[in-house]
């Protein structure tokens, strides 16, 4: 049975702070949307491999904010995550192990974009990037 | 409102003049022609320093000298008073006088020197007395408290947009111009009285906070970190006004400097100048577009993200829809919910009956037993499939994207660095001449804007303890309202402080609605008169303010064109925009232009001056212009509006200068 999508995406109520850190003034994130810190996070927490589970959560923003592309990374971690399709039909599931990474990464996120000067989170961003293409490219080839 | 008449007596080269001002309503124009230095421009001084006590357009050449006449004041003998005066007499639209008077004691001593002799009851701090007398049906009474009326007749904040230097307008196109013009747009919406509201609605809170009697301990403490974090918000708004105010003056100098430099009598320095201000202007663009291209490619970076640090599951996520698609799976014969409805029913979709046991049945049976249930999200896979291939798809040019946005924004950035570099060659340049007045003003206009940039500094700094304090008290409101409703006895005060919130939320939004409202109105008429009065129609399609402020002017095929507009163009834009917000402004004042044709070519002059009279429509105009701009043709272009004409008569003695307003011709 293929259940039903949430309406929904959730965060640790005690990481709010951490989102409105990152969306103050100083942040290079001011401006953002809330499923793009999502995004930043749960890649964060994915790329680190850290999950954790929500214990009092809020609501963060509604699914139709995502885009076609977001929602299908959403779904790929969820499928490399358990090594099966089948886990597409369980939407709550494939959504909850998003939470999850997210609650896992934002710590990691914050303190990344915090950690050194106005503008450094921006450069290493950059390099981290770089440097995971390159790894992908000599795994995958020129065309990836 | 009207000007009907100016007299003056002994200010300045005016020993005792009395200029009459036209009162017919299609012929409200009036023209004082005069050459440089003929004393056009303390006109604008006469009746500033009149009005608010301040000569608002001093030239540098009369900063520091008294304003008595000076012929007036070596035929005074020793021990003897003369009086310096400036009278103005208004109309209002129902021809009600209102008088206007400033005036000023000096005693001569015996040793020749002059000193001010107060008026014992005068409040202003150079002892002038200062009258405003008005007509209450037929008779002439003193208003009780001038200054504020007179405040809400022509608000000093805001003269500079009814009495004003043609020649200067050009500021407002500086890069750094969108502040001026915000705050212009803010003053001019009188939106003053709406901030006011806000500041009484918030004390108001504050008292009922303070009043709230005793509360509970963590309340209490509550209470007194939002007494502290208002006080310091006060003391911080009050330092950025002050701060404010500060780089306006220090920008006006600078654009003082600039200006005398641009005009000054050796040429080289009013070329150098002329491309300071020109690279100045590339500058600021520059620094907008670096910052623009900066978030652009921060932008790309964190939508790419994703797809870079996911890459693996992607994949992975792509090779096994792909392998099911390739094994027949997907899309599959058969959607498993699909089968389950047909049974459900018990009817097929060719109409056999399969609502009971028979072979028919049986086989769909068989086909569901050998159904998965992915089958029924196939649509979804397949779809999945094409978004993954085309994240891939995407990331192929990433490094391609990112090496073109860092390899335009170093070129943007040398670019920058060119340019401040020859700033500073420039700058070197005109200290190098041999003229001591030169230098002066070189000197003064590098202080001047050492001063702006320190402010603009500052101004950042407080602007960012402003927002935090903001940020503080807005959690602190919350956690005191949490505490407040713990306890039946605050009820009341809740309700109170609640009301208040409400308000001041609305007053908040009004006040932005309606600035927003007003910029799109000053938009709006900028551009049609801007249009209108061009004399190459079809060169240019729009003229914009956007929500920073800043103006531009688009041209026929879309581009940002206001680097590209001429002097006389410039004029054109600047003198739309003071127009429309003389417009969208509601007072009804004179309007007086000083030099107002002054940098045009002989075409744009005759079309401004025909155009002109147009734009300030039902009011009088004023214009003091030199012989230059005052050519037969813009007569002749002007002649139907002209209420009265004049010419300033000028000598020079040799005990002092005086001119005198004759009627022209």
């Amino acid at each position: 049975m293929v259940n039903k999508e949430p309406d929904r995406l959730y965060i640790r109520k005690s990481d709010r702070k951490d989102y409105d850190r990152l969306l103050e003034k100083d942040s290079p994130l001011v401006g953002k949307e809330n499923k793009d810190l999502f995004m930043m996070a749960l890649i964060t927490g994915f790329h680190e491999g850290t999950r954790i589970k929500l214990d009092k959560r809020e609501g963060f923003f509604f699914l139709y904010h995502l885009n076609d592309d977001e929602n299908s990374i959403i779904k790929a971690i969820a499928v490399a995550e358990e090594g099966d399709l089948n886990i597409l039909l369980d939407k709550k599931k494939v959504y909850s192990i998003a939470e999850e990474y997210t609650a896992g990464g934002i710590k990691l996120l914050r303190d990344k974009v915090f950690s050194g000067e106005y503008g450094s989170y921006i450069k290493k961003l950059e390099s981290e990037l770089i440097d995971e293409f390159e790894r992908i490219k000599d795994k995958r080839g020129v065309n990836l | 409102m009207k000007i009907d008449f100016i007299k003056l007596e002994n200010y300045r080269q005016y020993k005792d003049e009395k200029i009459e001002f036209p009162l017919l309503e299609n012929q409200n124009l009036m023209v004082i022609q005069g050459v440089n230095g003929a004393g056009k421009t303390n006109l604008l001084n006469a009746i500033t320093w009149c009005l608010y006590g301040k000569e608002k357009h001093l030239e540098e050449k009369y900063e520091g000298f008294p304003i008595v006449n000076k012929i007036t004041l070596n035929e005074l003998e020793p021990g003897k008073k003369c009086n310096v005066g400036v009278l103005i007499q208004m109309k209002d639209q129902e021809g009600k006088k209102m008088i206007i008077g400033r005036s000023l004691k000096f005693q001569k001593l015996k040793n020749g020197e002059m000193i001010t002799a107060r008026d014992p009851l005068s409040s202003s701090s150079d002892g002038a007395t200062f009258r405003m007398i008005q007509q209450i049906k037929k008779d002439m009474e003193d208003v009780k408290d001038p200054e504020y009326v007179l405040n809400r007749l022509i608000p000093e904040s805001i003269e500079e947009y009814f009495f004003f230097d043609g020649e200067k307008l050009n500021d407002y196109f500086r890069a750094t111009s969108g502040e001026k013009i915000r705050e212009a747009v803010f003053k001019i919406s009188q939106l003053g009285l709406l901030e006011n509201a806000i500041e009484h609605l918030e004390n108001k809170k504050k008292n009922f906070v303070g009043r709230a009697g005793k509360l509970g301990s963590k309340a209490e403490e509550i209470r007194e970190a939002l007494n502290e974090s208002e006080k310091l918000l006060k003391e911080y708004k009050k330092e950025l006004n002050s701060l404010k105010e500060r780089k306006g003056e220090a920008q006006k100098k600078e654009d003082e400097y600039s200006e005398k430099l641009r005009t000054s009598s050796i040429p080289n320095v009013r070329e150098l100048e002329k491309e300071r201000i020109e690279i100045e202007e590339e500058l600021g663009k520059l620094e907008e577009r670096i910052e623009e291209l900066e978030k652009e490619k921060f932008d790309y970076l964190i939508k790419i993200a994703p797809s870079i640090f996911a890459y693996d599951p992607i994949t992975k996520t792509k090779e096994m829809i792909g392998r099911g698609k390739e094994a027949g799976d997907i899309p599959p014969d058969y959607k498993k919910n699909f089968l389950e409805k047909l049974l459900r029913e018990g009817e097929c979709i060719c109409g056999t009956d399969i609502s009971k046991e028979n072979e028919c049945r049986k086989n769909i049976e068989k086909l569901l037993r050998e159904c998965d249930d992915i089958s029924n999200i196939s649509g979804e896979l397949t779809e999945g499939y094409a978004n993954l291939r085309s994240i891939i798809d995407d990331l192929k040019d990433f490094r391609e994207k990112q090496i073109s946005y860092g390899k335009r924004i170093k070129e943007l950035e040398e670019d920058r660095k060119r340019k401040s570099e020859r700033l500073k060659k420039i700058s070197e340049k005109i200290r190098g001449i041999d003229f001591e007045q030169i230098k002066r003003w070189e000197y003064k206009l590098t202080e001047y804007k050492e001063i702006k940039n320190n402010l603009v500094e500052q101004i950042a700094e407080r602007k960012y303890y402003i927002a935090q304090e903001e940020k503080k008290i807005d959690k602190l409101n919350r956690l005191f309202d949490e505490e407040l409703r713990k306890e039946e006895r605050h009820k009341k005060l809740r309700k109170v402080l609640v009301f208040c919130d409400k308000s001041l939320y609305a007053l908040k939004k009004i006040k932005n609605e309606i600035m927003e409202d007003v910029r799109k109105e000053i938009e709006e008429k900028t551009k049609s008169q801007f249009l209108d009065l061009i004399w190459k129609k079809e060169t240019y399609k729009d003229v914009r303010i956007d929500e920073k402020y800043h103006i531009s002017v688009v041209d026929q095929y879309g581009m940002e064109g206001i680097g590209t507009l001429s002097a006389g163009e410039r004029q054109a834009l600047a003198l739309s925009f003071i127009a429309a917000l003389n417009s969208v402004s509601g007072f009804n004042v004179p309007i007086i232009i000083d030099t107002p044709l002054g940098r045009m070519s002989k075409e744009p002059k005759k079309n401004i001056a025909r155009n002109l009279p147009n734009y300030f429509k039902g009011k009088q105009l004023t214009l003091l212009v030199t012989e230059e701009e005052y050519t037969p043709e813009v007569r002749d272009k002007l002649s139907k509006r002209v209420g009265k004409e004049y010419v300033i008569n000028f000598r020079e003695t040799k005990k002092g200068s005086e001119a005198k307003v004759v009627a022209y011709g």
